[in-house]
């Protein structure tokens, strides 16, 4: 599935010459611009993220749940609403009332990527400071080392799989971006594939790009694997102690409340001063959700069902198989859209700009975000559990129905509200393969964000900002009951 | 007429031999215990029973039934079977009582679960979630699921070896009734060899793979067949001696031998069965241990440092010179000396 398309996208490019700019300037600039963008988005990322994840590990930070919730909460606002929030506070008619300096070009972009895409590291980096044994720590002390010394020779190197890890999802998601760097005019690979064809119905010279924008991506998965070193032999099982703040914890409860009013509350604010000038009734937006809805739905579905034996085999037999499943996952949507366009006109017209073939490309490209937490889950279920079952003269079938399927379930409740999030708030695969009309509250907000029209957008960004905060709240609240 | 009959099977895990032709049979109502140091292959051959695993070669026959050879695989599920981990590995989704009905079909499965708790008398913990058992209950509760089901032979991996030293004897002896009561047959891995001695009609010892000696726990006890199994099943001193009939020179003088052997021989001779003596052969206390009930001394002789098991009341302390006398004939081993 994730293949056929993109070996057909080699052979478009292949067949039409190589446009000329190609190899020349602008190509180069579109070059600059993207690594210069990647880089910065992954700087500033870290920057942010670091803090925040040490105080939610190891501080006695108050309400930490909280804090963390609040770290997490941009993964529900999809960037291309933040850069829609920037631009619509900025603009001449901003609801503000000030008129705030406007944000184009590198420091937009910049500013929402790494308001989107931080919570990425922030969340490997938590798991890593959690991962870090504490032993060690105290090994190193008592063998004379000063603590900046420990967090240079003993922290730091611990963490360094949790960086490249989450630096390569803000990474490959700077690639990917679309939305942020379209709306803020930054011409970057993404931008200029999709300038390609809805401008220049150049197919040939959208895969050339495409291509161009795939050989980004392999040196950095590569460096990725390497970084990523051996983890902690034997760890021990104790809580690391956390550091008291005394009187920075002020100090660290501000930083929080700045993130989240630079996060998710930013765009809200926006939205909530647009939408109050919007005329758009309710019947328009509740038939972008709905349409929002027939695609994300059955595709989650669909995800699940594929992602289960991918995630058994992985787990179970070590076969790597679902390593295929993340290879899609590295390739930027917009590359796999028009991959999947071209081979569905050359192949199965008849799919073309479906609502089926948009629920396929959508369980395919989000496949990873299921498999992850069920194969988290089926590695916490000891073996041992299913032979018993088989002894107990179950086959294979029935023991995967009533053994690992009750006990998968908090992993399928979480594997469900991930890839369902993603369907309802993607854009780039639902511009490229959606049917004429088929506008889903994505695709709303982009084209009239595009259009500078922020009032008219902002209903549709209220309704996309509200479910994706509400899904988001019930994963919360699932992770809560897990413990 | 055996009940289980195994033959000749073989397994490699990559490069190593785990199992090198093992063959032996299991009898209506017997107890058998597999025991052997860890890594000897007793757990593989276990899960080979089970169905868990597929030998290289060879074949078991379960009564008239062969569960796997040549061409033939019978899955676990089909095999009535019963077999208890070495961790409860109870279903922490389901309740006890759902836990033990998991095995069983048909309508009156419910009373049949009923019936397997009260038997092990768990009636009391019916309601509870898994999680909210002690390691003993856990266990004793994963006992009564393997049993609801009426396994023609129950497998027991370790079961016990999680549990304090006191529950052990008790799960044991309910172990023990729930077999009788049933008229099955039990085969018990252990590394523990107070437990293979005291719980086991019969005990088979694995030694890299092989099975090296079968009998009553007396007899292997009493009449190890190679060094392994002497030192392995209690502690021994192995002796070179020079075999004549019923007796052999050795360094401690001459020896009573059994069985009748000539030749260079290995002989092995049980701390218990030597003691301390005012004639005999002369040595030296080198160590001392009190063990409660008896103590254990090391004495340097011509024969190199022996281990002997004294008298409670003996006051011999390491530097003393003692004599020491056989209490019974040196058992003769297997291999060239």
């Amino acid at each position: 599935m994730l293949a056929l398309p993109l070996l057909h996208l080699a052979a478009t490019a292949a067949d039409g010459s190589p446009p000329n700019a190609l190899f020349g300037e602008a190509n180069l600039r579109l070059l600059v611009h993207t690594l210069a963008l990647a880089g910065g988005v992954l700087a500033g990322a870290l920057t942010l993220a670091a803090p925040l994840a040490w105080l939610v590990t190891r501080t006695d930070l108050p309400a930490r749940r909280l804090a963390t919730l609040v770290g997490l909460l941009p993964l529900a606002v999809p960037g291309y609403l933040t850069a829609y929030a920037l631009l619509a506070l900025a603009g001449p008619a901003s609801p503000l009332g000030v008129r705030l300096p406007r944000l184009e070009g590198y420091p937009g972009a910049w500013l929402a990527l790494v308001l989107y895409t931080y919570p990425y590291l922030f969340l490997a980096l938590r798991a890593g400071f959690a991962r870090l044994d504490p032993a060690l720590e105290e090994a190193a002390r008592m063998l004379g080392h000063r603590p900046g010394s420990i967090f240079l020779r003993v922290v730091l190197p611990g963490l360094f799989p949790a960086i490249a890890g989450g630096g390569l999802l803000v990474v490959l998601h700077v690639f990917a971006d679309f939305g942020v760097v379209s709306l803020m005019r930054y011409p970057t690979y993404s931008y200029a594939i999709y300038r390609e064809l809805a401008g220049a119905y150049d197919t040939a010279a959208a895969a050339w790009l495409a291509m161009g924008l795939l050989t980004l991506v392999a040196p950095v998965l590569w460096l990725e694997a390497r970084l990523g070193g051996p983890s902690s032999v034997h760890p021990s099982h104790r809580n690391p102690p956390r550091v008291r703040l005394g009187r920075a914890r002020g100090l660290a409860q501000t930083l929080f409340l700045l993130v989240f009013a630079a996060g998710p509350g930013l765009p809200l604010v926006a939205l909530l001063a647009w939408a109050g000038q919007a005329r758009s009734a309710l019947g328009p937006v509740a038939g972008a959700l709905l349409r929002a809805l027939e695609a994300s739905l059955p595709a989650t579905g669909l995800a699940l069902l594929l992602a289960l034996p991918l995630a058994y085999l992985g787990v179970r037999y070590r076969a790597g198989l679902e390593r295929i499943a993340y290879l899609g996952f590295s390739i930027p949507p917009l590359v796999f859209g028009l991959a999947v366009a071209t081979a569905s006109l050359r192949f199965a017209p008849w799919l073309y700009q479906s609502v089926p073939l948009l629920v396929l490309a959508y369980a395919a490209y989000f496949l990873p975000e299921a498999v992850a937490p069920l194969k988290a889950g089926l590695a916490r279920i000891p073996t041992r559990l299913e032979e018993a079952s088989r002894t107990l003269g179950r086959g294979p079938l029935e023991t995967g129905l009533r053994v690992l399927l009750p006990l998968l379930k908090p992993s399928l409740q979480t594997a469900l509200v991930l890839v369902f999030l993603s369907g309802l708030k993607e854009l780039p695969l639902t511009l490229l393969l959606a049917p004429p009309g088929f506008d889903t509250l994505a695709l709303e907000v982009f084209t009239r964000a595009e259009e500078a029209q922020f009032a008219a957008a902002a209903p549709y960004a209220l309704a996309l900002f509200l479910a994706g905060g509400g899904m988001a709240g019930v994963l919360f609240l699932l992770e809560g009951k897990k413990r | 007429m055996s009940l289980l009959t195994v033959h000749g099977l073989e397994k490699r895990f990559g490069k190593s031999q785990v199992l090198a032709g093992v063959g032996f049979t299991l009898n209506p109502g017997e107890v058998l215990a597999l025991l052997g140091p860890s890594g000897s292959g007793k757990t593989t051959l276990l899960r080979i029973l089970a169905g868990l695993e597929v030998p290289d070669a060879g074949w078991v026959r379960l009564g008239k039934q062969t569960l796997v050879g040549p061409g033939i695989f019978l899955p676990p599920e089909n095999r009535g079977i019963g077999f208890v981990f070495q961790e409860p590995a109870l279903f922490p989704h389901l309740r006890v009582v759902d836990n033990v009905a998991f095995g069983l079909k048909g309508r009156d499965r419910r009373r049949k679960a009923e019936e397997a708790l009260a038997a092990l008398g768990l009636t009391a913990f019916r309601n509870r979630r898994p999680d909210q058992l002690s390691g003993g209950q856990a266990q004793r509760v994963a006992l009564a699921r393997a049993l609801a089901p009426k396994p023609r032979i129950l497998l027991l991996d370790e079961p016990f070896t999680s549990l304090d030293a006191g529950l052990r004897e008790g799960i044991r002896s309910e172990v023990r009734a729930a077999i009788r009561a049933q008229k099955i047959a039990a085969l018990l891995v252990t590394h523990d060899q107070e437990e293979a001695l005291a719980f086991a009609d019969r005990l088979a010892v694995l030694h890299r793979g092989r099975l090296v000696q079968i009998g009553t726990p007396e007899e292997v006890y009493h009449r190890p067949r190679t060094p392994f199994v002497a030192s392995f099943l209690g502690h021994t001193n192995l002796l070179k001696g020079e075999a004549h009939g019923d007796h052999a020179e050795t360094a401690l003088g001459r020896l009573k031998i059994v069985p009748r052997a000539r030749g260079p021989v290995w002989l092995s001779l049980r701390p218990e069965h030597l003691a301390l003596a005012a004639h005999g052969v002369p040595g030296k206390v080198v160590d001392r241990a009190f063990k409660g009930h008896d103590v254990t001394l090391w004495v340097r002789t011509a024969a190199g440092e022996l281990r002997v098991q004294a008298d409670y009341r003996t006051r011999a302390k390491p530097g003393d010179a003692v004599r020491l006398v056989p209490r019974e004939p040196a058992v003769v081993l297997e291999g060239e000396a």
